[in-house]
């Protein structure tokens, strides 16, 4: 299947970078596109190979941001540059370890908003292609991502204040 | 909270959230209904809306959408570099598009900025960029928006600042001023000139759409978004337009080639197609296809199969069929009626238009500029390139095809040594050897150091000097010899020096070259070569390890893998080649402009091509379009290299043999007329080089060679005549060349394979006598060649070609003994070939057919003497066809084998005594035989693969068949 040739292109990806920026983002993604780009990816599967493929650079970057903080919360601050993804000023910062943690805790609940959260943030689908992938409407994507949202807000703050 | 609790939280939510401040804690009361918990939770999950940054959950990889707007206009009054942003434009492919003007206020022009999105940190990604900036900034043409600046924002952004165009999309331009289809055609082939001239400095769009291409108020096309375009197929990434960002984001489906959908190689042929669908809206306001955006498989299904309608056809259908996406208000053009305009489009329109919609990239112009010219020539009323497309031709998918290459197999491919179509591959290796010899001789001399390097430099002159002489042979390997001692003894001293072990990979590989260079051939030592080569690999791997980005290194891997690849097994071949290309492909992303790069590079996709028209891999290699990409690959390098340089005589080689290589795919794979049009092209243009320079004897070589072509494939197509009239002046022209260079053993070589190739002809045109002179003479040449250096195998092949040829010709006019003897001869000297190299498939296959046209010459007279060599050449055909059963080659001839075996047997058994137990075991073999063959035949046909002149031999063996039934009863 896939899963085991993206992790391995993207382990080879990650091996000895420095930095903790999009660069190990952007090279996994690259592997991606690659891969994206051999026909051997049916489109029948697409939605299952999105899923997995946003689910694979998930566990990457939180493997990643794992490592570096040895596991303690808190310290898995990685300098994504949201803005450089979508030109705003500021920078904020997300625990990618609470992130994941939290997210665990919602696929408990909810998969599906679970899987949307995967594919809108790791994936960086729109909504009408997350919709697309999941057949869903637009509306209730927006609505799902929405409400992800706001509990993942919360429950990161939490984790801020309670470490 | 288990997931029904939260749902209920989620409904609550939902509903609170329509709901304003005040009005929810009514709304709370009622849907929580003293569920205390549950009015806490939604409660506090409601809070986070006030606070709820616009950062949060950002994707860290990529925004598409309506944040993307709402991100954008943040950038309004901000500063990048030297301009102020004033505002959004749109959307771009990597990014958002900005208007700007420099905030210094000297300069009141507007641009463009485009910011990229996503963050290019990686060291590759950010070279990359550069590279593209460098390319673009490099195109200027009137008709191309202008790359102006560029830079990264302090964040690391990377941004390009370009021309600011004020126009509209070129649909909409000539909807909105009603231009008629001369004004349209007109505005069309200046975008088609535009992009012709991009491709020429090796940037393909990927994305040409309406939207791309916009129109001044003055009416001057300008095209954008380059910005996806990349440096042609060096480490480009496969699938979508839309690539570097949003990796999930879909291809605009609408103007996407077939090979873009699939995810295929892209190429300037892309382009092509995409003005194609532009051409087709601009003249009839519609889409060739209607697409279903909602479900991309079948939107990939129609782009890659489905015909488009004819644009004349489609403008008389009502809106809404097949072609949506009209301009709104119906009609497009000032001229009138939907009639009117139909009649307008109908034929030469529409044929152009549909030339560059085919499917099969091969098919469709070969560049932008030949459509520009087509349509020029349209307006002047002189007729077109372009032309209907048979049904034939359409229902041909390059997938499926293994018939009608069979001719072309055996013309081009078996007789890779004994055409007149001698490998224009040898001519490239020996230019190639050329070259990188005198690079080494001049980098020895530069880096003069001590006697050893000196040694190593001698010992290559003194092999080029003697290079040339006949009869040299004896002394080459002796030199050989000479060399591999000297070398091993010098890698032993060399440990922890690592340019002497540098030097000495090159001298190891050099060595290689001389043992094994396919050119020389003489010295056939394939092992030797191999060996040297690994030795050298041996030496430099150890280097690479610990310098790992020694460029020098990694070339000089790279052209050791290449040449491994040379004398490998085929598969090992490619494996090889892949990892030279992949190399090369990475270096020349970082150094676009390296020159030697881009050839070697072509040169390596030019190699891979012809593995896939190898036919000892047809089996599933022949069937897929990958070796014409490749050679289209290697073709869209190495014409900007002449383009640049028109009068490069080494530019001008590459691109013949490329087109060659394309025609020999177009062929091989049953598209001969297509196959002549590249041929045609190109021998023009070789023909001009040739007057200018008339003392250029490779050109006048290439140009014979090319010709040897042109007539195999009239040949095929059936214009005998033609060929011939091809054929005659071209190998006259060879005797000239060999004339005047006696001492030239490849002109020889091709001198008697001209020769044979026109006995051959002659032979099918019915002209016995000069088939019987042509071969006669080949085979003298053959005989005089080999006595001067007897152990050359390359020239006993040759001979044994021309003594069989000899002895077919002989058998048609009815000099049966002579025929029996010459064959015989050419089966002798093909059985000791065969011994000296038991792997050499050719060689086996060869001889099989060999003993079949004996067998057949035999049989006439004698078929007691032709049923032993039937059984051999079956010895020999069957394991090979057990083994490899996708091999229609070698299964029609054993097929052949099997069919004249039977009826040999059957004279024999008319022979005996009727009514004998004799008689009757011979009649059963018989049939046994027919029985073999035709299930062969049956094999073939479920495959597909039958061509025309096989069709009486599968019903002939048919009938057999059923005879040998009705006879047992």
């Amino acid at each position: 299947m896939v899963y085991p040739e993206l992790r391995r292109l993207a382990g080879k990806c990650l091996a000895g970078q420095q930095h903790q920026t999009l660069q190990s983002t952007a090279l996994v993604h690259e592997a991606y596109l690659r891969l994206a780009g051999q026909s051997s990816l049916r489109a029948e599967n697409r939605a299952h190979f999105f899923a997995i493929a946003a689910r694979l650079m998930r566990e990457i970057l939180v493997d990643h941001a794992r490592s570096r903080g040895a596991g303690k919360r808190g310290a898995g601050y990685l300098t994504l540059s949201f803005d450089e993804a979508v030109a705003l000023p500021q920078k904020p910062q997300i625990d990618l370890v609470a992130l994941d943690d939290a997210l665990n805790e919602l696929t408990a609940m909810d998969p599906r908003q679970s899987q949307i959260v995967d594919l809108r943030f790791f994936g960086g689908l729109s909504i009408e292609d997350t919709s697309q992938v999941l057949g869903l409407s637009p509306a209730t994507v927006k609505r799902e991502w929405s409400i992800a949202r706001m509990w993942l807000q919360r429950e990161l703050r939490r984790s801020e204040s309670h470490p | 909270m288990i997931p029904e609790r939260w749902q209920q939280v989620k409904d609550v939510l939902q509903g609170a959230l329509e709901l304003s401040e005040q009005r929810r804690k009514t709304f709370l009361d009622d849907a929580c209904q003293g569920d205390r918990p549950l009015r806490q939770e939604v409660e506090s999950l409601l809070l986070q809306e006030n606070v709820l940054t616009e950062g949060f959950l950002r994707s860290p990889v990529a925004v598409n959408g309506q944040e993307v707007e709402r991100d954008a206009e943040s950038w309004a009054g901000r500063r990048i570099g030297p301009y102020e942003i004033i505002e959004i434009i749109g959307e771009g492919g990597m990014g958002s598009v900005y208007r700007a003007a420099r905030a210094d206020e000297q300069y009141q022009k507007q641009v463009a900025i485009k910011i990229v999105k996503l963050g290019l940190h990686t060291p590759f990604a950010l070279a990359r960029f550069r590279a593209e900036r460098q390319i673009l900034a490099n195109l200027e043409h009137p008709n191309i928006a202008r790359l102006l600046d560029g830079g990264t924002t302090e964040a690391g952004l990377p941004y390009v600042v370009m021309e600011l165009i004020d126009g509209q999309p070129i649909d909409q331009y000539c909807e909105a001023r009603k231009l008629s289809i001369e004004e349209r055609l007109r505005l069309f082939r200046t975008v088609c000139l535009a992009v012709q001239y991009a491709h020429q400095h090796l940037v393909v769009h990927r994305d040409l759409k309406p939207a791309n291409i916009l129109v001044t108020a003055d009416g001057i096309p300008k095209l954008l978004d380059f910005g996806i375009a990349k440096i042609l197929d060096t480490g480009s990434i496969p699938g979508g337009t839309e690539t570097t960002i949003g990796f999930m984001r879909m291809l605009t489906p609408e103007y996407a080639s077939p090979e873009q959908v699939r995810g295929d190689t892209v190429t300037t042929a892309s382009d092509v197609y995409s003005l194609g669908v532009i051409l087709y809206r601009l003249l009839t306001g519609r889409h060739p296809y209607s697409l279903d955006r909602r479900s991309p498989e079948l939107m990939m299904k129609t782009i890659c199969d489905t015909e488009p309608v004819k644009p004349s056809a489609a403008v008389q259908r009502p809106e809404g069929t097949a072609g949506e996406g009209a301009v709104a208000g119906g009609d497009v053009v000032a001229d009138g009626t939907a009639d009117k305009l139909s009649k307008r489009l109908r034929g030469d329109l529409d044929n152009v238009v549909l030339m560059a919609l085919r499917k099969d990239e091969h098919r469709r112009y070969l560049s932008a500029g030949q459509f520009a010219e087509d349509i020029q020539r349209h307006l002047e009323s002189l007729p077109v390139i372009a032309r209907k497309d048979t049904a034939r031709y359409r229902a041909s998918k390059f997938v499926a095809r293994h018939k009608v290459g069979v001719m072309a197999v055996v013309a081009i491919l078996l007789t890779l040594a004994s055409g007149l179509a001698v490998t224009l591959r040898e001519a490239r290796i020996a230019r190639q050897q050329t070259e990188i010899a005198r690079q080494q001789r001049a980098r020895a001399e530069e880096r003069f150091k001590d006697l050893r390097q000196v040694a190593n430099s001698f010992m290559f002159e003194f092999h080029d000097s003697i290079k040339h002489l006949a009869g040299a042979t004896p002394v080459r390997a002796l030199l050989v010899r000479r060399s591999q001692e000297y070398l091993d003894r010098l890698a032993h001293d060399a440990n922890g020096d690592p340019s002497l072990q540098q030097e000495l990979a090159i001298a190891y590989m050099k060595l290689g070259d001389i043992q094994g260079n396919p050119a020389e051939a003489d010295l056939g030592d394939t092992n030797g070569a191999k060996v040297s080569y690994q030795n050298a690999l041996a030496i430099l791997q150890p280097l690479l390890a610990s310098h790992p980005n020694e460029r020098a290194l990694q070339l000089q891997a790279a052209a050791l893998d290449e040449r491994i690849a040379l004398h490998s097994s085929a598969q090992e071949c490619v494996n090889l080649l892949h990892k030279a290309i992949y190399i090369r492909e990475a270096l020349l992303a970082h150094n676009p402009a390296d020159v030697q790069l881009r050839r070697d590079l072509a040169s390596s996709y030019a190699e891979l091509s012809l593995h896939y028209a190898n036919p000892y891999t047809i089996s599933y290699l022949l069937g897929s379009a990958t070796g014409m990409q490749y050679a289209r690959k290697s073709l869209d390098l190495r014409q900007p290299l002449l383009d640049a340089a028109p009068n490069d005589a080494i530019s001008l080689f590459d691109v013949f043999e490329s087109y060659h290589y394309v025609a020999d795919m177009l062929w091989v794979t049953g598209h001969p007329r297509e196959a002549l049009h590249y041929q045609m092209s190109i021998r023009d243009r070789m023909r001009t080089f040739i007057d200018h320079n008339p003392s250029n004897s490779e050109a006048r070589r290439l140009l014979v060679t090319g010709e040897g072509r042109v007539a195999s494939v009239l040949e095929e197509l059936g214009e005998l005549s033609r060929a011939w009239e091809v054929l005659r002046p071209a190998y006259r022209g060879i005797l000239a060349i060999g004339a005047a260079d006696t001492k030239n053993v490849q002109i020889q070589r091709q001198e008697i394979s001209g020769y044979n190739q026109v006995g051959e002809l002659a032979l099918k045109m019915g002209k016995f006598r000069e088939a019987i002179r042509n071969h006669r003479q080949a085979v003298a040449f053959s005989l005089s060649l080999i006595k001067i250096d007897p152990t050359n195998s390359d020239s006993q092949y040759r001979l044994a070609n021309g003594q069989e040829a000899l002895g077919n010709a002989l058998a048609v006019k009815g000099e049966l003994r002579e025929a029996v003897e010459d064959s015989s001869k050419a089966v002798e000297i093909r059985k000791s070939l065969v011994a000296a190299d038991p792997t050499d498939a050719r060689g086996r296959y060869a001889l099989a057919k060999n003993l079949l046209h004996l067998g057949n010459v035999q049989a006439k007279a004698h078929p007691d003497q032709s049923s032993p060599n039937y059984q051999a050449g079956i010895a020999i055909l069957e394991p090979m066809v057990k083994a490899d059963p996708d091999d229609w080659l070698m299964e029609r001839t054993l097929a052949d084998l099997y069919s004249s075996s039977g009826v040999a047997t059957v004279k024999l058994a008319h022979g005996a005594s009727s009514g004998s137990i004799e008689a009757r075991r011979l009649r059963e073999q018989a049939c046994s035989f027919f029985a073999e063959g035709f299930s062969l035949w049956q094999d073939m046909r479920r495959r597909n693969v039958l061509i025309e002149v096989d069709i009486p031999k599968f019903n002939d063996a048919e009938r057999r068949v059923r005879d040998c039934g009705h006879q047992v009863n």
